[in-house]
């Protein structure tokens, strides 16, 4: 009896053992995996950032819902030694000062990296803090600031947000602050597909990471079809659906699409529309999406740069035969005013 | 001094990975392929049927072209972060085409160029990719932004686009060539009413 009651003792002791090693086993083990589907909803949370600031929505709590319930904001560049702000009611004041109006356009984000951690992602991206005239009118318009965030992010029964954003203002020379996170080497993502697709889908519409590649490729295309336009505009037209209609000036249909875009300033190595922050999201038909649009007139031969216009772009998206295309896509310029969207 | 990104990870909490987002949801992939079926080709040109970059591929490239940012503003790690994007026969092409090829010719061009630790000047836009028979190439615009440099005031720099052209290598995807061709064609200011 007695040996029995040992052997099973050291029976249960080795099964603990076993168990720790599995579970120290774990923690060494190399970064986990994000799945794709990750990066596209955390670089989704990164571009919202500047309509939920610039707009400041919901008396501001558009923005403080970007956050966890814990979540900070840091501002390396406000006074000596930077300031912190978090809680809701905090980050949603943050979001009511300043410049704001339904159709603000200012913080234009992009170079989003994104690396996972255990338990969650960090992430870096560039921020141009831009000065738009009212009515997106570029010569009112300017660089006003403008640096790098560092980014943490957790996953929430909500979806990913920010755990914690500090801003770093851009700075030639030595850093005034401790500098952000070298880059290392990169790695191949660890992603996986669609491991978890099945907990993700639901009544609503949903959209695949394809789809919002997809679109995104669709959008990135859009610049260089208008400003490069090798083709008499049949490129750019070939963007949207065959009824598509764009707005300002409102122009029907894929033949008048491609004259608009052949009136427009273009040639093979022209860069004029500059678009940032692309929000995407599933509708009944298709999906909609948004982003920030600088134009600029880029000097050449030393001659200064300057803005042209600023403001964004609302789109509606439709998945045909041939692709994703622009069912409509309006123009609407940067405006200041007070009335929350 | 490099603070690696160990120090945030304390910081970030264990959220589990199975709840997912209330604002986007995922469909089920296709069953066949994960590989994104590509906008018709431009130009007039027919739809390309299938071509084989995954939404990681996609992923990973932009990766890579986000990361181009950082190690050439801050020239981090000596230059060797800059060169480390590169496949070994990578090379870096300038306006007139001229070439900088090899690690220590890469990393030489990050110290030269950098502008501080702290220093945010190639924004990175509109990034398109394509598949190619050899991997896969892809373009994007450059707005350099002049910020924080002494007492200038800031302002946009300049501008132009990248062509690339990407292989995979057991180490990820890479640049073999990536060539920066600066603006040109901006008009008179004018004030017409052009497409937008």
């Amino acid at each position: 009896m007695a040996k029995r009651k040992a052997a099973t003792i050291v029976s249960l002791g080795l099964i603990v053992l076993a168990f720790d090693g599995t579970s120290a086993q774990r923690q060494t083990s190399p970064t986990p995996l994000l799945d794709v589907l990750d990066y596209l909803e955390i670089e989704q949370l990164v571009y919202r950032y500047g309509y939920a600031l610039d707009t400041g929505a919901d008396n501001g709590f558009a923005y403080a819902d970007l956050y966890t319930a814990d979540g900070t904001f840091t501002g390396t560049n406000q006074g000596p030694s930077g300031r912190t702000y978090q809680g809701r009611e905090r980050l949603a004041a943050l979001a009511r000062g300043g410049k704001r109006g339904p159709n603000f356009v200012s913080h234009y984000v992009t170079n989003v990296v994104i690396e996972p951690v255990p338990g969650g992602a960090v992430g870096r991206t560039y921020v141009g803090i831009l000065d738009i005239g009212n009515g997106g009118n570029g010569a009112k318009s300017r660089v006003d600031h403008g640096g790098l965030y560092n980014d943490v992010y957790a996953n929430t029964p909500e979806g990913w947000r920010f755990k914690s954003r500090t801003y770093f203002e851009s700075t030639s020379g030595a850093p005034v602050q401790p500098p952000p996170a070298m880059l290392g080497t990169p790695q191949a993502l660890r992603a996986g597909a669609a491991s978890v697709a099945s907990a993700r889908s639901g009544s609503r519409p949903r959209l695949t990471a394809e789809d919002y590649i997809e679109i995104q490729q669709l959008v990135a295309r859009y610049p260089f079809a208008l400003d490069q336009n090798p083709d008499e505009g049949l490129s750019y037209a070939n963007l949207f659906t065959p009824d598509a209609v764009f707005r300002q000036p409102r122009t029907e249909g894929r033949q008048n699409l491609a004259t608009m875009a052949s009136r427009a300033p273009h040639g093979p190595r022209y860069t004029r529309h500059f678009l940032a922050n692309h929000v995407i999201e599933a509708a009944a038909d298709g999906a909609v999406g948004k982003q920030y649009l600088v134009a600029v007139d880029i000097g050449e031969r030393g001659q200064p740069s300057s803005i042209f216009l600023g403001g964004h772009y609302e789109d509606v998206y439709a998945k045909t035969p041939e692709g994703w295309r622009f069912r409509t896509r309006t123009f609407i310029a940067s405006a200041t005013g007070t009335e929350a969207k | 001094m490099i603070v690696r990104f160990a120090g945030i990870v304390s910081i970030a909490t264990a959220a589990l990975l199975t709840a997912w987002s209330a604002g986007i949801s995922a469909g089920q992939a296709p069953a066949a392929s994960g590989a994104a079926r590509m906008p018709a080709a431009l130009n007039g040109k027919p739809a390309a049927s299938f071509v084989g970059l995954t939404p990681l591929d996609y992923l990973e490239i932009r990766q890579l072209v986000a990361r181009y940012a950082y190690a050439v503003d801050t020239g981090a790690e000596n230059g060797d972060v800059y060169a480390s994007l590169f496949s070994p026969d990578g090379a870096f092409a300038d306006r007139t085409g001229r070439e900088t090829k090899g690690r220590d010719a890469l990393a030489a061009l990050a110290r030269r160029n950098t502008r501080g630790q702290q220093s945010a000047f190639h924004f990175i836009v509109n990034h398109v990719i394509e598949p190619s028979p050899e991997g896969a190439v892809g373009k994007q615009y450059l707005l350099q932004l002049r910020i924080g440099d002494g007492e200038r005031p800031n302002d946009v720099f300049g501008g132009g686009h990248y062509d690339d052209v990407y292989v995979k290598t057991p180490g990820g995807w890479r640049f073999k060539r990536r060539q920066f061709i600066p603006s040109e064609g901006s008009p008179s200011p004018r004030r017409a009413a052009e497409a937008r």
